[in-house]
């Protein structure tokens, strides 16, 4: 049944993508996701273009599976970094933080297809319009950088928008029963990063991965609004302090974006960087292997779905 | 020490009592860092707060923005004195601690970004590094055993935030000081504005750099000596030639003025409208080129159409709403208020209640268009400012003049100001009709007892002609006076004479008069639709 648009589109098994976490989604998650049989995605946040092209080697020494790059627009070095995933004939690219709009021929005529991830339905039309293979609608559940509409209201609303192009959602989705909804929502596909924050291939730190698991709705939080991205973290030292600052109402400038842009994979002490995490950490109670989250995942939305469509119509209908 | 305070002053525009800045020990990269000593001394804690001296905190916010604009204006390079730096945003303030009297204030300001020469973003903070010891403020005692600062780290966890007083972030706007004029300054814009100087006196073709002008005072008080100087000094110089006869007097007057106050000079006549030789005066004046005629006492039509063909501007006098009115409808170019605590001649009649200057001034100021000179009881920079600020151009002040050493009188005549009291200040009744303001003599004496000797007929030069009333000779009294006859004479002087103590030179008065302004003007400016710098 998920033979859809999107795992043709993509070549891939199962219509899950590991959302792109900078600093976080490098070769090991990446191929563990694309072994697994969903999309696994590079962060390349604010790296380089040499870090990039080392971690797409890496990553094909470690699956033959497709792989996509997620690529911030708002990252100086950003045009370098599309020579090499050119050069490197990656099979797609996710972009965010900015418009992709100019490099969408660029890439497309070498071959790469591009999926942007938008906040709003009126986005999503336009990337559709101008040529976007797909696009990824995410929600403000989400870790990371975030908009402004939430995944349960933003689904059905660029569903209703599109012409064809296949749906991903994204934000808060975690499990099978979130991804069905999605599913149900109009998605052709999902999206999850936070999921995979807690994977055993993921490389972070063990002390970033008890975080998330002892995560609650009520310590997850949105912090450096005033910067104009405003970016969802677990709380620590480092949120307080922004959060301080923010009373004061700083400038923009008083906050580097590259700060925030990604997570440290091998920091231990983690009450000194963000600690990006989704709203959905709050119901993760367990590390598990790609394979595992993906398959579970897989099984429970066949399970619901087909439950759906047996289910007959309310009476009162 | 990276810059004293005399360097500051030549880097950015302020002064005492607004420099908050006492030295910057260093600039680096995009951080400056200045220091300012406080005393229990300074002004401010005298009324902030009353029993309990705290600077205030917006001077501890300006001292982080001047700090923050002398690293812009070294950032600017060669052409930063072109511009103006204003504030442009103060988009947050945090004050953690208080200022006691004698504490010594380190800047720390950083700038964060410079925009396009148009804006800067900066955060400023503010420490006591030393506090005074010996302050006597009720958080002495509670003071003590809080961490002081010496060293000077100041992320937020470090023990000497404990020390820190202000934290600011606020942005500055660069703007080309022409740019400014244009967009800012004129009447197009009608904004109002700040004027921190006495503004010049400009009514139409006539600009006298000081707003004053010195009172016509007849008979032969004020002639080109005291005219010619005051003119010469920026002021406005009048000659009196109510009691003159002859034409060639008033041309020989006006050319010796003109002689003393140079070309730039601004010299005027008075003359009251019931004066005999009234037309004739008036014209040897204008062929003069005289370059303003002061016309009061009897409001007469006649000038104005003189005024035109001569281009001489008229100014009115007027006591009332009633007569500045009529004075702008024949044509006048300014009118001159006079309230009832002017010297000589009142233009309170029998039934008008005498009025005062500022009241008058208000009243007109809001009806009739063009400006307003205010006279009567003017004495000091305070009195010009509070007549600005009521709505003149400019002010009329006699008394003040006359205990000068270029004034024309009789030394006996400066005398009789310089000795009279309160007491001997009073109104009398004039032969014109009008009251009239006076320091006591014998001759005044009997003026008021109604015993003052009647006009000797064969004697009588008409000089006001048919409205003297003959109830004494008034051009014999003011005559006598001015000659050094007390005895006979009779000394007029404006209500605030006896606060006349000394006499000096027109120059010392005018440079007096215009300091004590300016002094007040620093403090609290005027509003005004055109600034003059």
């Amino acid at each position: 049944m998920f033979n859809n648009k999107l795992t043709q589109l993509l070549g891939i098994k199962y219509p899950i993508i590991q959302g792109g976490m900078a600093g976080v989604s490098e070769s090991n998650l990446v191929s563990a996701v694309s072994n697994a049989g969903g999309l696994g995605i590079i962060g390349s946040g604010f790296f380089s273009s040499s870090w990039l092209e080392e971690e797409i080697k890496k990553t094909r020494s470690l699956t033959d599976k497709p792989f996509g790059i997620n690529l911030l627009m708002q990252n100086p070095g950003a045009p370098e970094l599309i020579k090499v995933i050119v050069k490197e004939q990656v099979p797609v690219v996710f972009t965010g933080g900015g418009n992709p709009l100019p490099v969408f021929s660029y890439l497309q005529a070498a071959g790469t297809k591009v999926i942007p991830v938008v906040g709003s339905a009126r986005l999503a039309k336009k990337m559709e319009d101008n040529g976007a293979d797909a696009v990824v609608a995410e929600g403000m559940e989400s870790g990371g950088h975030i908009g402004e509409n939430t995944t349960f209201c933003l689904i059905p609303q660029v569903k209703a928008l599109l012409e064809g192009i296949p749906l991903i959602a994204a934000g808060g989705i975690y499990n099978g029963k979130t991804a069905a909804a999605a599913f149900l929502l109009g998605a052709d596909g999902v999206q999850m990063g936070t999921r995979f924050l807690a994977s055993k291939e993921c490389q972070i730190h063990e002390n970033y991965k008890k975080a998330v698991l002892q995560a609650t709705d009520e310590n997850i939080t949105v912090v450096a609004r005033f910067t104009g991205h405003p970016v969802r973290v677990i709380e620590n030292e480092l949120a307080k302090k922004i959060k301080e600052l923010e009373e004061k109402n700083p400038f923009p400038e008083e906050v580097k974006a590259d700060r925030f842009a990604g997570s440290k994979v091998a920091v231990g002490n983690i009450e000194q960087v963000p600690l990006l995490c989704g709203l959905c950490a709050g119901g993760i109670r367990e590390i598990k292997s790609c394979q595992e989250i993906i398959e579970e995942i897989m099984k429970e939305v066949e399970k619901l779905v087909d439950e759906d469509k047996s289910s007959s119509p309310p009476a009162f209908l | 020490m990276e810059l004293t305070k005399e360097e500051i002053k030549k880097i950015i525009p302020y002064d005492e009592p607004f420099l908050w800045v006492d030295e910057v020990e260093s600039i680096k990269d995009n951080t400056i860092v200045g220091y300012k000593q406080t005393s229990s001394e300074d002004p401010y804690f005298k009324g902030h707060f009353v029993d309990f001296p705290i600077m205030p905190g917006v001077l501890i916010v300006e001292g982080i923005a001047q700090t923050g604009t002398i690293l812009l204006r070294k950032k600017m390079g060669e052409n930063h004195k072109k511009n103006l730096l204003l504030a442009y945003q103060v988009r947050s303030a945090q004050f953690y601690k208080p200022v006691f009297p004698g504490d010594k204030i380190k800047y720390q300001v950083e700038l964060l970004g410079f925009y396009g020469f148009k804006t800067a973003n900066f955060k400023g903070e503010a420490f006591v590094v030393k506090e005074n010891k010996s302050s006597s403020s009720p958080f002495a005692a509670a003071r003590v055993g809080e961490e002081r600062v010496g060293e000077e780290d100041k992320s937020s966890s470090s023990p000497f935030a404990a020390a820190r007083v202000c934290e600011v972030r606020f942005s500055v706007a660069v703007i080309d000081k022409d740019e400014f004029k244009t967009k800012y300054l004129g009447e197009k814009e009608g904004k109002p504005l700040s004027q921190t100087k006495l503004p010049p006196l400009k009514i139409g073709n006539l600009f006298a750099k000081i707003p004053i002008i010195q009172g016509g005072m007849a008979v032969r008080v004020s002639l080109h000596n005291l005219a010619g100087n005051v003119a010469k000094e920026g002021a406005v110089g009048i000659i009196a030639v109510s009691g003159m006869n002859d034409p060639s007097e008033v041309k020989s007057e006006i050319r010796q003025a003109r002689e003393i106050a140079g070309p730039q000079g601004v010299i005027g006549i008075n003359i009251m409208g019931v004066a005999a030789h009234f037309l004739s005066l008036v014209k040897a004046a204008m062929e003069e080129k005289v370059n303003l005629i002061i016309q009061g006492a009897g409001f007469r039509e006649d000038i104005f159409e003189l005024g035109r063909k001569y281009s001489v501007p008229i100014f009115s006098m007027a006591s009332s709403l009633k007569v500045a009115k009529k004075g702008e409808a024949m044509g006048a170019s300014a009118i001159v208020i006079e309230g009832a605590d002017a010297g000589g001649h009142l233009g309170f009649p029998k039934g008008h209640p005498f009025r005062k200057t500022i009241d008058i001034v208000k009243e007109v100021a809001g009806v009739v268009k063009i400006p307003l000179i205010a006279a009567g009881g003017i004495f000091d920079g305070r009195d010009i400012v509070e007549m600005l600020r009521a709505g003149a151009k400019g002010v009329q002040m006699a008394t003040r003049f006359v205990a000068t050493k270029e004034c024309d009188v009789h030394q006996n005549f400066k005398e009789v100001h310089l000795k009279a009291k309160k007491e001997d200040i009073v109104i009398i009744h004039s032969p014109v009709g009008l009251p009239g303001r006076a320091i006591k003599t014998p001759l005044v004496e009997k003026i008021l007892a109604g015993k003052a000797p009647k006009p000797d007929p064969k004697k009588c030069q008409g000089c006001i002609g048919m409205v003297c009333d003959k109830s004494y000779c008034i051009l014999d009294a003011l005559e006598n006076a001015r000659k050094g006859d007390i005895e006979n004479g009779l000394v007029f002087a404006g209500s605030n004479v006896w606060r006349v103590k000394k006499i000096v030179s027109v120059k010392e008065l005018i440079q007096e008069l215009v300091r004590e302004a300016n002094a007040i003007l620093k403090q609290e400016p005027l509003v005004v639709k055109e600034i003059y710098v």
